[in-house]
């Protein structure tokens, strides 16, 4: 994609899925990549070889990892231009099973984590003269959905902090933006799929719910992410972007 | 020069001889589109050296013409890919100065001949063959004012909202046949649309007309104007390969102003 060669990206997340295809994407579209993820095996084994990509172990629920991930960057490269906040969980539960542990660890791992990252890269941004962060929230931040009181309000938070940080942030050309995912094919749906008794029958419904007859693939959610993080976005701030094969307008 | 899946496809952009429209003609045939621009008259099509751009003359208000012009494409070209309706008007006028005229030919204009020619392409767009890499989509301009009403016409503000619905149920509609729909919302954009507001207002506010279109940049959070340019990438962005999970949204193009 154009409007994104010569830049500087931090990934959060990047092993697998939506991240590891944002980073895949960013690295073919000339992009320098800082890419962090908990599980640093997989990492490895997929950007380890990768001449633009340096991968860092970051459970992205500290703070201390999420500036050490910032940092990385601004010594490797001096700046970072692209902050795509995509680490996330879903963890399933209804609301009397949703424990205080269950509630902190999406919590941080969704939302914090968000909050630390653009904490910690906004200066450089400043500094530079500009930049933009993206976050991935989810179609729960705009929607209900039962066994997800942590993560719809995590995703929720996003979206509401993605809206706060795109008005403080303007003044200084750096552009906030949020993606809204419905159902992505990723190993975090097969993993769902995985947990259902009737897995076959519940692929089909989620297919049904989305009137473009098909699941996002991570493709889908990556190039939406490049375009909002690249230069020909230049005047979008403040958006939450449901890239959801028109299933909002199902209800 | 990156893939946008547009290499080869036909759009027709109506409006095309306004600064949006023609950036988005441009940004199209950038990408290797085949682009009809129309407007009332050709003449103001700027057709650019690409060889791509091929400029018409079109009533968007003319069923009949709208029709014949679909028709001709899929003849000259085998097809039509991308619909982007971007012509449009206002006429400023106050609550209290407004006629119906203002609010009728406001209505046909931004909502009937947008309708109409989704409708006409659409037709089109289901008899054509396969499409390329990036499908086929329809991309309509509404405006910031279509949500929160902030404009000196109350027609434009209501015809822009009809925009906004007719993406949703276009959207909807058309869904199964692998036609996306979406649109954007831009906010204030430094164009020839604008500075007529502007010549129009400022004597009034004894102020040069510029000044007067510069001031609109006040509540933006970005602090200026768009560029038409900054409009034209998210239409084509919306209508390439990579946005191929997006149908039935609106966009805001506007520096934050509605955010806030």
């Amino acid at each position: 994609m154009d409007g994104i060669a010569g830049k500087v990206a931090i990934v959060t997340g990047a092993a697998m899925g939506i991240g590891a295809r944002i980073t895949e994407l960013l690295v073919q579209s000339g992009a320098s990549v800082v890419a962090g993820d908990i599980a640093h095996d997989e990492l490895t084994m997929r950007f380890g070889r990768a001449e633009s990509v340096r991968t860092c172990r970051t459970d992205v629920r500290q703070r201390s990892d999420c500036e050490a991930l910032a940092a990385v960057a601004i010594d490797l490269h001096d700046r970072v231009d692209i902050m795509i906040n995509n680490a996330g969980i879903t963890i399933r539960a209804p609301l009397p099973d949703t424990t205080d542990e269950l509630w902190d660890n999406v919590l941080q791992t969704n939302l914090a984590s968000a909050f630390y990252m653009a904490r910690a890269v906004v200066p450089n941004m400043r500094a530079y003269g500009g930049g933009a962060i993206v976050n991935i929230a989810s179609i729960n931040a705009i929607r209900g959905n039962q066994g997800l009181t942590a993560y719809g309000a995590s995703k929720g938070g996003m979206t509401a902090m993605t809206r706060v940080m795109a008005m403080e942030l303007a003044p200084d050309n750096i552009r906030v933006n949020a993606l809204c995912p419905a159902t992505v094919d990723t190993p975090m749906t097969d993993q769902y799929l995985a947990s259902v008794d009737n897995a076959e029958a519940t692929a089909e419904m989620l297919v049904a719910k989305h009137p473009l007859g098909r699941i996002a693939t991570a493709d889908d959610v990556a190039w939406a992410a490049l375009f909002l993080a690249s230069d020909r976005a230049s005047f979008i701030t403040g958006v939450s972007l449901p890239i959801d094969g028109g299933r909002h307008l199902g209800r | 020069m990156t893939d946008w899946g547009l290499t080869g496809s036909v759009a027709l952009v109506t409006g095309a001889a306004g600064g949006i429209g023609q950036a988005i003609a441009d940004r199209l045939a950038e990408a290797g589109a085949r682009v009809y621009a129309s407007d009332m008259t050709p003449d103001g099509v700027d057709v650019g050296d690409s060889g791509l751009i091929v400029p018409l003359g079109l009533d968007v208000t003319d069923r009949q013409a709208v029709r014949r012009t679909m028709e001709r494409i899929a003849r000259e070209s085998g097809g039509l890919d991308v619909l982007v309706n971007n012509a449009g008007l206002i006429r400023a006028a106050g609550l209290f100065e407004l006629t119906e005229a203002d609010w009728d030919v406001t209505l046909d204009v931004n909502a009937k001949g947008l309708l109409f020619c989704t409708q006409a392409a659409a037709e089109v767009m289901r008899a054509s063959g396969d499409p390329g890499p990036a499908g086929r989509s329809i991309v309509n301009i509404a405006s910031t004012a279509g949500r929160d009403g902030r404009t000196m016409s109350p027609p434009y503000a209501a015809s822009k909202a009809a925009v906004i619905n007719i993406t949703r149920s276009t959207a909807r509609i058309l869904a199964p046949d692998g036609i996306r729909v979406n649109a954007v919302c831009p906010g204030v954009v430094d164009t020839a649309f604008n500075a007529r507001l502007g010549e129009q207002f400022a004597p009034a506010e004894g102020m040069d007309p510029r000044a007067w279109v510069l001031r609109r940049a006040e509540p933006i959070p970005m602090g200026r104007l768009a560029d038409p340019d900054e409009v034209a990438t998210v239409v084509r962005f919306l209508a390439s390969s990579y946005a191929s999970y997006v149908t039935g949204q609106s966009l805001n193009v506007d520096g934050g102003l509605l955010t806030s």
